[in-house]
C-alpha cells in the first residue's frame, strides 16, 4: 500500500483526513445520534409511563390520551431525524470547508426551524416537559455540546422547570 | 415611621432577604454573560414573581437590576467582551490590567465603584422621588401628554448611533401599541379578527421577544462557545488604591445618577461619559489610560450602577421608564396591580420603602457576593452560550405563556424574537421602540383626555399650560440639536477637505 501511494503522482498523494470544522466525523455522530434517540425515547416513554400512572393524583388526563402519545412520539422522532440529517449535513459541509459564517448562517436556520417544531408541538400537541427535553438536546447537539451533557441537561432541566412552574408556581403549561 | 419600619420589617423577612439574595446572585450571573444584560434578566424572571407578594417581587428584580450592572464587569476585565452594554469602558482598562496579570485587583475596583455607584445612585433616588412625586401630582392629562412626547423624543435622538433609526424604532414601537381597543371609543382596531389582540399586545411578551428570543438567535448565529476558566485570585485594593479612586467614585456616581434619570440615556452612555470625565480629571494617571488605569476603570463602574437609582426617579414619580430594564420593571409593576407615577407614593407607600429599604440591603449583599463568590463568578464566563441558548429559549416561552396562558403568545414572542433579531443586525436601537410601547398608551389616553378636556379651544389647550409649554418646547429642542449637531460636524468636515 505504502509502495503504491508512493508511485502516485503528487497531487493523488493521500493525506490525512482535514479536521473537521464541526466536530465529530459524520459516522461516528451517526452511532451516539441513534444511541441518545434510544436513550431519550426510553426515558421519555418513562417518564410519560410515570405520569400516566400518577394522572389520578396529578390530573394532568387530557396530557396523556393515546392519540396524544402517537403525535408527542411522530413529533420527537420527526424531530431527531432533522437533528441527524443536519448534523449530518453540517459537519459534512464543515469538512468540505465552507465558511464560518455560512455554517454559523445555516446553524441559525436549523435552531429557528427546530423552535417552530417545537412550539408547532406544544400547541398542537401539548405535553411541555417531553417537547423540551427534545428541542434542549436536540439543539445543544446541534450546537455541539458533549452528547452525555446535553441528555443530562435536557432531561434534568425540562423536569425541572416543569415541575418549578406547574406544580409550585401554579402556570397552567400544556 | 410607621410605613418605615413595616417596610424594614418586610425586607428582613425570610421572603424578603431570600429574593435580596436570589436577585443579586442572578444579577451577577446574568450581568457576567455576554449577551445577556439586565433587560433580559428581569423580563425572564417576572413569571417567577406572579406568585410573590408585589414588593418582595420589586426587590428581587431591582436587586436583579444592580447587581447585573457589576456583573457585566467581570466578562469586559476577564474576557474583553463586555456582559452588558453597560460595561463596554471598563473594557478599555479593564481587560488590560487583566493581561497584566492583575485580574482580581480589577475586578475589586469594579466591585468597590459598582457598590459606591449604586450607594449614590439609591440616595439620589430616596432624596429625588418624593418631592418629584408631589410635583407630579399637580400634572393634568395636558402635561403627562407633553411629558410623554417630550420622553419619546429624548429617547429617539439619545439612542443608537443613528437618530433616524432611533426614530424609526420609535415609530415602529408607536405602532406596535395600536391593536386593541380603542381607549375612547371602545372600537376594535388592528385586531384582524383575533380576540387574542383585544387587550393589545401583551407587554411582556414583546419584551422577552425582543429582548431574549432575539439575543437566543444571536447567540446561535455566531460561533459561541464558553472562555477559558481564568485563574483569579481575591485581590482587594490596598487603602492607598481606595483613596486614589475614592474620588473617580463620586464623580461617577453624580454623573449615573444624573444621566440615568434622563430618559433612554441609560448606562452605556453614562459610563461613557463617566469615562472621558475622568481622563479629564486625572492629567498625570498611575498607568496610561487604555493600559490598565485604575481609574478607568472604576469611573465607568460607579457611573453605571449609580444609574439605576436614576433611572429608577422617573419610573416611580412620573410613571416613564428611563431605561429599557426600567420599561420592563413597568410591565412587573402592571401585573402585580401597580400603577407607576406619583400615585404610588400616596397609594402605595408601604412598597416603594420596601423598595428602597430592598435596594439598600442589596449593595451589602453585591458587595459580600461579590467579595466571597469571586472566584464562582470568574467561572461563569466559562459556561458555553450553546448551553445557555437553548436554555434561555425554553424560559422565554415558558414567560411568555405564564402571562395569559395562551399559546398564541408563544408565537407572538417568536415573531418579536425575529423582529428583534432582524431590527439588531440592521443596527436598529431596540430601546427606542420599547419605551415607545410604553409611552404610546400614555400619550394618546392624555392626549384625548385633554381634547375632551378643551372642547372649544382643541389642541390650543398644550399651549395653555406653561408646563405643557416649556416640555413642548424641550422635546423639540430634543429633536433639533442633535440634527444642527451632526449638520454642523457635517459641514466642518466638508470644510476640511
Amino acid at each position: 500500500m505504502a509502495a503504491i501511494a508512493g508511485e502516485l503522482p503528487e497531487k493523488m498523494t493521500p493525506r490525512p483526513f482535514p479536521p473537521l470544522a464541526l466536530g465529530r466525523p459524520t459516522g461516528e455522530s451517526m452511532r451516539y445520534g441513534t444511541l441518545i434517540i434510544g436513550i431519550v425515547f426510553t426515558a421519555t416513554a418513562g417518564v410519560m409511563g410515570l405520569v400516566t400512572a400518577l394522572e389520578p393524583a396529578l390530573a394532568v388526563s387530557d396530557m396523556v390520551s393515546p392519540k396524544r402519545i402517537t403525535y408527542l412520539f411522530l413529533g420527537l422522532l420527526g424531530l431527531f431525524g432533522l437533528l441527524l440529517i443536519v448534523s449530518g449535513l453540517a459537519e459534512a459541509k464543515g469538512a468540505a470547508g465552507a465558511s464560518g459564517d455560512r455554517v454559523n448562517s445555516m446553524r441559525l436556520g436549523l435552531f429557528m426551524g427546530m423552535c417552530v417544531l417545537y412550539l408547532g408541538g406544544l400547541s398542537l400537541v401539548g405535553c411541555f416537559p417531553a417537547w423540551t427535553c427534545a428541542l434542549l438536546f436536540a439543539s445543544m447537539r446541534l450546537l455541539r455540546v458533549n452528547l452525555l451533557r446535553s441528555a443530562c441537561i435536557a432531561l434534568v432541566f425540562s423536569l425541572t422547570v416543569f415541575v418549578l412552574f406547574k406544580y409550585i408556581l401554579g402556570v397552567p403549561l400544556p | 415611621m410607621e410605613t418605615l419600619l413595616l417596610a424594614i420589617q418586610n425586607v428582613f423577612s425570610v421572603s424578603g432577604l431570600l429574593s435580596v439574595f436570589c436577585g443579586t446572585a442572578l444579577g451577577i450571573f446574568v450581568g457576567a454573560m455576554p449577551g445577556l444584560g439586565p433587560s433580559m434578566g428581569v423580563a425572564l424572571l417576572i413569571p417567577l414573581t406572579f406568585a410573590l407578594p408585589a414588593s418582595i417581587s420589586l426587590i428581587l428584580l431591582v436587586s436583579l437590576y444592580l447587581a447585573a450592572e457589576y456583573g457585566g464587569s467581570i466578562s469586559a476585565v476577564l474576557i474583553g467582551t463586555p456582559g452588558t452594554a453597560a460595561a463596554t469602558a471598563t473594557v478599555v482598562d479593564g481587560y488590560p490590567l487583566c493581561q497584566q496579570g492583575y485580574p482580581g485587583k480589577a475586578l475589586s475596583t469594579s466591585l468597590t465603584a459598582s457598590t459606591v455607584g449604586g450607594v449614590i445612585g439609591g440616595i439620589a433616588l430616596m432624596a429625588a422621588s418624593r418631592p418629584i412625586a408631589a410635583f407630579a401630582l399637580r400634572f393634568g392629562p395636558v402635561e403627562y401628554c407633553s411629558l410623554g412626547i417630550l420622553g419619546l423624543s429624548i429617547i429617539a435622538s439619545l439612542s443608537g448611533d443613528d437618530m433616524r433609526k432611533g426614530l424609526g424604532a420609535a415609530a415602529l414601537g408607536l405602532v406596535l401599541t395600536l391593536p386593541g381597543v380603542d381607549p375612547v371609543t371602545g372600537t376594535t382596531r388592528f385586531t384582524f379578527g383575533m380576540y387574542e389582540l383585544y387587550e393589545g399586545i401583551p407587554f411582556l411578551t414583546a419584551l422577552i421577544g425582543l429582548f431574549a428570543i432575539a439575543e437566543v438567535f444571536f447567540m446561535v448565529g455566531r460561533n459561541i462557545g464558553g472562555a477559558a476558566r481564568p485563574d483569579v485570585s481575591d485581590e482587594a485594593l490596598s487603602g492607598r488604591e481606595l483613596r486614589y479612586i475614592a474620588p473617580t467614585c463620586i464623580r461617577g456616581s453624580l454623573v449615573g445618577s444624573l444621566v440615568g434619570a434622563v430618559p433612554g440615556a441609560g448606562a452605556s452612555i453614562a459610563c461613557w461619559i463617566a469615562y472621558d470625565q475622568e481622563k479629564r480629571f486625572t492629567p498625570k494617571p498611575g498607568r496610561p489610560f487604555g493600559q490598565g488605569e485604575l481609574r478607568g476603570i472604576a469611573g465607568p463602574e460607579a457611573a453605571n450602577s449609580a444609574t439605576v437609582g436614576g433611572a429608577l426617579i422617573p419610573l416611580l414619580t412620573l410613571g416613564m421608564p428611563g431605561s429599557p430594564t426600567t420599561a420592563v420593571l413597568i410591565g412587573a409593576l402592571v401585573i402585580h396591580g401597580l400603577q407607576p407615577g406619583p400615585k404610588l407614593f400616596t397609594e402605595h407607600l408601604d412598597i416603594v420603602y420596601s423598595l428602597f429599604a430592598g435596594l439598600t440591603l442589596s449593595y451589602v449583599v453585591l458587595y459580600l457576593l461579590g467579595r466571597l463568590g469571586m472566584r464562582l463568578w470568574v467561572s461563569i464566563v466559562a459556561i458555553p452560550q450553546a448551553v445557555l441558548a437553548p436554555i434561555i429559549f425554553c424560559l422565554s416561552v415558558i414567560g411568555t405563556y405564564s402571562v395569559r396562558s395562551l399559546t398564541f403568545d408563544i408565537w407572538l414572542g417568536l415573531g418579536f424574537g425575529l423582529l428583534g433579531y432582524v431590527l439588531k443586525q440592521a443596527r436598529f436601537p431596540l430601546a427606542p421602540l420599547i419605551l415607545a410601547m410604553i409611552l404610546g398608551p400614555m400619550v394618546e389616553s392624555n392626549y384625548n383626555r385633554a381634547l375632551l378636556m378643551a372642547q372649544k379651544s382643541g389642541h390650543l389647550i398644550f399651549l395653555q399650560s406653561p408646563l405643557s409649554v416649556a416640555l413642548l418646547l424641550t422635546a423639540l429642542l430634543a429633536i433639533i440639536y442633535p440634527l444642527a449637531q451632526a449638520w454642523r460636524a457635517k459641514r466642518n468636515r466638508s470644510l476640511e477637505r
